[in-house]
């Protein structure tokens, strides 16, 4: 073998390795969640913990979107439902996803956890015109022929501030 | 320096607490604000000034009460509070001019004197006294945090009857209820 074939051979290895290694890199987990009929994604980075509702307990004077606290080891956990937030109906959730962001003691209502999956970064896209003007998700993949939305997490925190903000 | 604020009270101490039982939670009053309580009697109503404010007759003054129970079913959303009511008598109100205007207004209206010293508070009959460990009372999520404390609730507690409780900073409610009659008579 030529040095040149030796060079090529060794540069297309690198190469490849190069891909797999930015591809094993550039993969997101997510918790793929029921919502009564539908399929969302929630980045596994902000999730803390699944935990089956137990009960949920009355708020006054927040948005209608969070639908009361939850009593996790002794400390209250506000309940955000999506469900309110995109169709103005609540669901009549099973599970809540703690979530994993300081200073929030927030948790997302859910009816069941469906999988937890690495989904390839190449395999996110923007979201179709369909959706693209809800401003709570921020990309979409498919999954089953299905395309599933990825909650943007900082935006629903971000029209939670606005609202108590102006309560 | 970095302050660091507890998210839950570790001091092992106990406080006694009025507890009035609503269907979705209860309100929980700290006893230190209140000097007593007594059944409420609609033969000693003297005049009903507007449906969150009554002067109830006591010995030779009048004592001007707020309906609390009515504010609180209304701006705290919690349902039902049948059957006889009580006044809790409060104290340590010396530092609230909006008080001492509320009397002066009213003064004026019904040309007697009325109690300067005390304020009573119309709530649901079935309240008690309760001794609750603070440990047992968190704070709120921060993130509602501000609102709740805005609104005059600083703790919650789970337990209890209806699952949850909130204690209620008192001085709060009362600026509220006050402000709200206040800008009704305007």
């Amino acid at each position: 073998m030529e040095n040149d074939e030796i060079l090529k051979a060794l540069s297309e290895g690198v190469r490849n390795q190069a891909e797999e290694t930015a591809d094993s890199i550039q993969k997101e987990k997510f918790i793929l969640a029921g919502l009564g009929e539908e399929r969302y994604a929630f980045p596994s980075r902000h999730i803390r913990e699944i935990m089956l509702l137990s009960e949920l307990y009355f708020i006054p004077f927040v948005p209608p979107y969070i639908r009361g606290l939850i009593n996790r080891h002794g400390d209250p956990f506000a309940v955000i439902d999506l469900h309110v937030l995109c169709h103005n109906e609540k669901l009549d959730g099973s599970k809540v996803l703690i979530m994993n962001i300081e200073e929030s003691q927030s948790a997302f209502l859910i009816s069941d956890v469906l999988k937890i999956m690495d989904v390839p970064m190449s395999s996110i896209h923007s979201l179709s015109a369909a959706f693209s003007e809800v401003p709570y998700f921020n990309g979409s993949f498919e999954d089953g022929g299905q395309e599933i939305l990825i909650v943007n997490i900082d935006e629903v925190f971000k029209r939670l501030e606005n609202d108590l903000l102006h309560a | 320096m970095t302050s660091f604020m507890p998210e839950k009270a570790t001091v092992d101490s106990l406080a006694d607490f009025i507890v009035a039982s609503y269907a979705d939670a209860d309100l929980l009053i700290n006893c230190s604000e209140i000097q007593s309580s007594q059944v409420f009697d609609p033969e000693a109503v003297f005049s009903e000034v507007s449906r969150n404010l009554l002067l109830l007759r006591e010995n030779n003054k009048l004592l001007a009460v707020l309906n609390t129970d009515a504010f609180v079913q209304a701006e705290f959303s919690l349902k039902g509070s049948l059957g006889e009511s009580v006044i809790l008598i409060t104290k340590n109100l010396e530092d609230m001019p909006s008080l001492s205007n509320l009397i002066s207004y009213l003064e004026g209206k019904e040309e007697t004197v009325i109690n300067r010293d005390n304020l009573g508070l119309k709530l649901p009959g079935n309240i008690h006294r309760r001794e609750l460990a603070l440990e047992t009372l968190s704070f709120p999520p921060p993130l509602i945090r501000p609102l709740l404390q805005a609104k005059g609730i600083l703790a919650l507690r789970f337990g209890g009857e209806r699952g949850i409780g909130f204690f209620v900073d008192l001085k709060k409610i009362i600026l509220q209820q006050i402000s709200q009659i206040l800008s009704e008579t305007d």
